[in-house]
């Protein structure tokens, strides 16, 4: 969700999607590479982003990823149970509330 | 192709990964070298994610599969010792497992080749059969029966249609056994009613093979008759191939009928189809029920008749059911030990390839993933190990249905699919036996110690499970050794029974005379003739006939003498014997007293020879010679002589009273002719004297050792089967306790080094590992006569002249047990002897 999220607001390469979720979650989410790749494989097996090609800042050759169609209708899917879980845990978490 | 490519990319994508984040840190002012080495951990294993990352695009388990294969494959063929004698180990045993299988199916699982032939029923109450009255009367009684039907066994008939008179078996049905047992002919009829009453047109059913043999498949066979017995059969029908006539071999099927008019009483088989939903119990108290008013329930004057009704198939494997437990739970313990072997070696190869799986560990491969990896190296053993036994097997069983007793199906035994899933089966199955041990103790491994090379400190863990293992071997052995010592001296007992003749060098052959064809005086001249002509072959010593050949009697009844009149029942049982003289003489039978029957007792018919057995019976402490005895069925007569006993009750009981008496009624069948060299090349010449005199007498030769022979074919099955389990279970116990013991050597190799190295000797390192040795046999030998007390004693049956805890098999069998795993030890023993103490500790 938050691979599909960050690349909504742009393209990016591996190594600039593991840097931009630890600078926008101010360093409280890092996320490990040993699970990014795989991730980032099984969106592409599912087809929710596409990769191609490119250069990175450093002109190295590296693979871009972005999101398609298929993974923009996944994101909101996943955001709005997302949303619906954190809805519920936090009425559960102020139960005096009601 | 696509596969390589992308993990080709990725490892690119990774590889820019490092480097991006290496470059950066450059930046932030760390020197080239070290902001390569950390952007190197910081990542982690790129091995590990390049596969994980891969395994998304994948089959997963297939490509580990694929994986696993060729790592097993490799590791294989990096240690071929260890593969050829596991995989040989695990042929032997599931091979041995495959043919007994294949056996048992056969015979006791499978159902009988009727249509729903679990609701056939076998009622008896004698010796598997009832009386024919009981039959008629019961037959009525519908509540729990669809059908019912008599049956008699096969006998044999004389035909003499044919260019070559023959004997051909022929059994007798009522019309309702095609309806009881569900079979139709292929081509004709069956049987109608009525068919099976006296005095009906004399008709009768050929099996396919008769009909390919005798008659070459002729297709007009239905209009042809044959000639049994000098009366004309018309043959109205041929069985299908796949027809099997219950529990016999049959050429023919006749009409079976029964003269109701008369008292005289039939015995037979019944066999009932059962109506749906009644059970055999069911039926069995329906039946009980009504054998209370039968007749037969109070005849013989003995106890009361137990009735049964079982089902068809346990009837016809009842005598073999004990016999083919045993043989299974043999191979059973076959493969057992097989697994034990097999897993020995598994954990001393594990010790050697700890480094290996160490790094395999350090690399990233979880535990899962090596204990999925050693699993598959162990079905991949185990496959191979089943399908060479398979081939084993395959091989067994001819030899198998070629010493096999008379059991009925065990001619169709053969590997077919049925089995061949039953062999996977049990391969996977012990696969998983053998390989979860040491695959999980091997997974276990601390990376650590095995990397830096540390002596592969086998864990006691491992030691105890080993020795264990070794031990539950020689156990399992000892018990087979022991099951096998009993049957094999069973054996060697029955065969060295005293019959009463010497069989060697006799020949025998039946004489079937048509009792058309021959009046009671003529079947007696035929007979003097014959022997007058048999006896002038040269070669012969003596030639006499008989009504019937030992060890069997062929008619008996209650005999009473002066003093002590006849009595129903069956305490005064006598055999009565038809000989010509010349009987005695030509099986060697001894005389003890008076004389043998002579030419002259022909004008004087009221004497009689008796045997020993008659004379003490009848007479005690008597003088049997001038005594006179009489039956209801015979003359009285006046003992003239004394013999020795022959069997005449089966090899193994002890002979009845018998009364030897001069053939004067034509019932003679059978010569029997003392040769001087090979009584079976004589056969020719007999055959042609016989020919000289008639030549529609079927003739069927076969040596009085070949006759006797046949007594023990059951003993002799057991025996040899179980001899071959208890070696291969003996050789594959001694190739435990040798693995174990060079595994022990190996690892106490510095040990040992230090010892020599302080002034052990030689003998003292030898008495070292043998004492080792000896520690583990014994715990062998007291487990192992353990069990073998506790399971020989289901063998009973089976045995004759030994008791099931027979002190001195035991004790025989331990001590060649404990030799055989002292030499398998020794050899490692001389090993460790050897140790050079300089290399021995220099290597560590």
């Amino acid at each position: 969700m938050m691979i599909l999220q960050t690349l909504r607001r742009g393209s990016l390469h591996g190594y600039a999607l593991a840097q931009v979720i630890k600078q926008t979650s101010d360093d409280l989410l890092q996320i490990e590479e040993g699970s990014l790749y795989p991730a980032l494989q099984r969106m592409l097996k599912a087809g929710w982003v596409a990769a191609e090609w490119g250069l990175s800042a450093r002109n190295r050759r590296v693979r871009i990823y972005k999101i398609t169609a298929s993974g923009r209708k996944q994101l909101e899917r996943e955001v709005s149970s997302f949303e619906r879980m954190l809805d519920g845990i936090s009425r559960v978490m102020r139960p005096d509330e009601s | 192709m696509i596969f390589r490519r992308r993990s080709r990319e990725l490892a690119e994508e990774i590889q820019a990964h490092i480097q991006e984040r290496a470059s950066e840190l450059m930046e932030e002012g760390i020197p080239e070298q070290e902001a390569r080495e950390r952007a190197r951990r910081e990542f982690g294993n790129p091995t590990l994610f390049l596969e994980t990352s891969r395994e998304v695009w994948s089959c997963r388990w297939l490509e580990q599969l694929t994986q696993d294969l060729r790592y097993a494959l490799r590791a294989f063929k990096a240690s071929p010792a260890f593969t050829v004698v596991a995989v040989l180990a695990l042929a032997l045993g599931i091979g041995a497992t495959t043919a007994i299988f294949s056996v048992v199916d056969r015979v006791m699982l499978r159902p009988l080749p009727y249509p729903e032939a679990e609701r056939l029923v076998s009622i008896s109450f004698e010796r598997n059969l009832i009386a024919h009255t009981d039959y008629f009367a019961w037959r009525e009684h519908h509540d729990v029966f669809e059908d019912m039907a008599m049956s008699r066994g096969a006998s044999p008939r004389t035909l003499t249609s044919l260019d070559e008179p023959a004997q051909i078996r022929c059994a007798g049905v009522t019309a309702s056994f095609f309806r009881t047992f569900r079979v139709q002919p292929m081509l004709g009829r069956p049987f109608i009613e009525d068919e099976d009453k006296p005095g009906a047109p004399k008709v009768i059913l050929l099996t396919y093979d008769s009909w390919q043999k005798r008659f070459g498949g002729a297709h007009d066979i239905l209009s042809k008759s044959l000639t049994l017995d000098d009366a004309p059969y018309a043959i109205i029908g041929i069985m299908a191939p796949s027809f099997r006539f219950p529990g016999d071999t049959v050429e023919g099927i006749l009409p079976l009928a029964f003269n109701t008019a008369t008292q005289a009483v039939y015995f037979v088989q019944a066999t009932a189809r059962l109506k749906p939903g009644v059970t055999v119990g069911q039926a069995s108290a329906e039946i009980e029920g009504l054998f209370e008013h039968s007749p037969q329930n109070h005849s013989f004057g003995g106890p009361k008749q137990k009735l049964s009704v079982v089902r068809l198939q346990d009837r016809q494997v009842a005598d073999v059911r004990l016999a083919m437990l045993a043989l299974l739970g043999a191979v059973g313990c076959v493969l057992l030990i097989a697994c034990a072997n097999v897993t020995n070696l598994l954990l001393s190869r594990s010790a050697a390839r700890q480094r290996e799986l160490a790094m395999r560990a350090a690399l990233g491969a979880g535990r899962m993933r090596l204990v999925r990896q050693l699993l598959t190296e162990s079905v991949l053993l185990g496959i191979a190990g089943g399908a060479t036994g398979t081939l084993l097997a395959a091989l067994a069983i001819k030899s198998i249905i070629h010493i096999a007793p008379s059991v009925p199906r065990i001619g169709e035994v053969a590997i077919d699919w049925r089995v061949l899933g039953f062999t996977l089966a049990v391969s996977l199955a012990v696969s998983l036996l053998f390989g979860l041990a040491p695959a999980f103790s091997a997974a276990r491994t601390d990376l650590n110690d095995a990397l830096k090379g540390g002596s592969p400190t086998a864990t006691t863990k491992n030691r105890v499970l080993r020795n264990t293992l070794v031990t539950a071997e020689l156990a399992l052995s000892l018990v087979l050794l022991t099951a096998a010592g009993l049957l094999t001296q069973t054996l060697w007992k029955l065969e060295h029974i005293d019959t009463g003749v010497v069989a060697e060098h006799v020949l025998t052959t039946n004489v079937y005379l048509s009792y058309k064809h021959y009046s009671t005086p003529q079947r007696e001249a035929f007979f003097e003739n014959l022997l007058d002509r048999v006896a002038s072959i040269p070669g012969v010593i003596a030639a006499g006939a008989a009504a019937g050949l030992p060890p069997y009697r062929t008619v008996a009844g209650p005999a009473g003498v002066d003093g002590r009149p006849v009595q129903e029942g069956p305490a005064d049982q006598v055999s009565f014997k038809d000989v010509t003289p010349g009987y005695f003489e030509a099986l060697r039978i001894p005389l003890r007293a008076g004389r043998f029957v002579a030419p002259q007792d022909r004008r004087r018919p009221d004497v009689a020879v008796v045997n020993e057995a008659l004379a003490r019976h009848f007479f005690p402490g008597e003088d049997a010679i001038g005594k006179r005895i009489t039956s209801k069925f015979d003359r009285t007569r006046t003992i003239v002589g004394v013999v020795a006993d022959v069997k005449n009750r089966g090899v193994q009981d002890p002979a009845q009273p018998e009364l030897y008496r001069l053939d004067q009624d034509g019932n003679l069948s059978v010569l029997v002719i003392r040769t001087a060299g090979d009584p079976s090349a004589l056969a020719s010449l007999v055959r042609e004297q016989v020919r000289a005199l008639d030549r529609n007498t079927p003739l069927t030769f076969r040596t009085m050792a070949e006759q006797m022979d046949k007594e023990f074919t059951s003993q002799r099955f057991n025996s040899i089967l179980l001899s071959s389990f208890a070696a291969i279970a003996l050789l594959l116990a001694a190739i435990g306790v040798y693995g174990v013991m060079s595994y022990l050597v190996s690892q106490r190799r510095r040990e040992i080094g230090i010892r020599m190295a302080l002034g052990a000797r030689t003998n003292q390192v030898l008495g070292l590992i043998i004492g080792h040795a000896l520690r583990l046999v014994l715990a062998g030998v007291v487990v192992g006569v353990g069990l073998a007390f506790g399971l020989t004693r289901y063998l009973k049956t089976l045995l004759y002249g030994v008791t099931a805890t027979d002190a001195l098999t035991l004790c025989s069998v331990a001590f060649l047990m404990a030799t055989v795993a002292l030499l398998a030890s020794y050899f490692p023993a001389l090993r460790a002897s050897r140790v050079d103490p300089s290399t021995a500790l220099r290597c560590e």
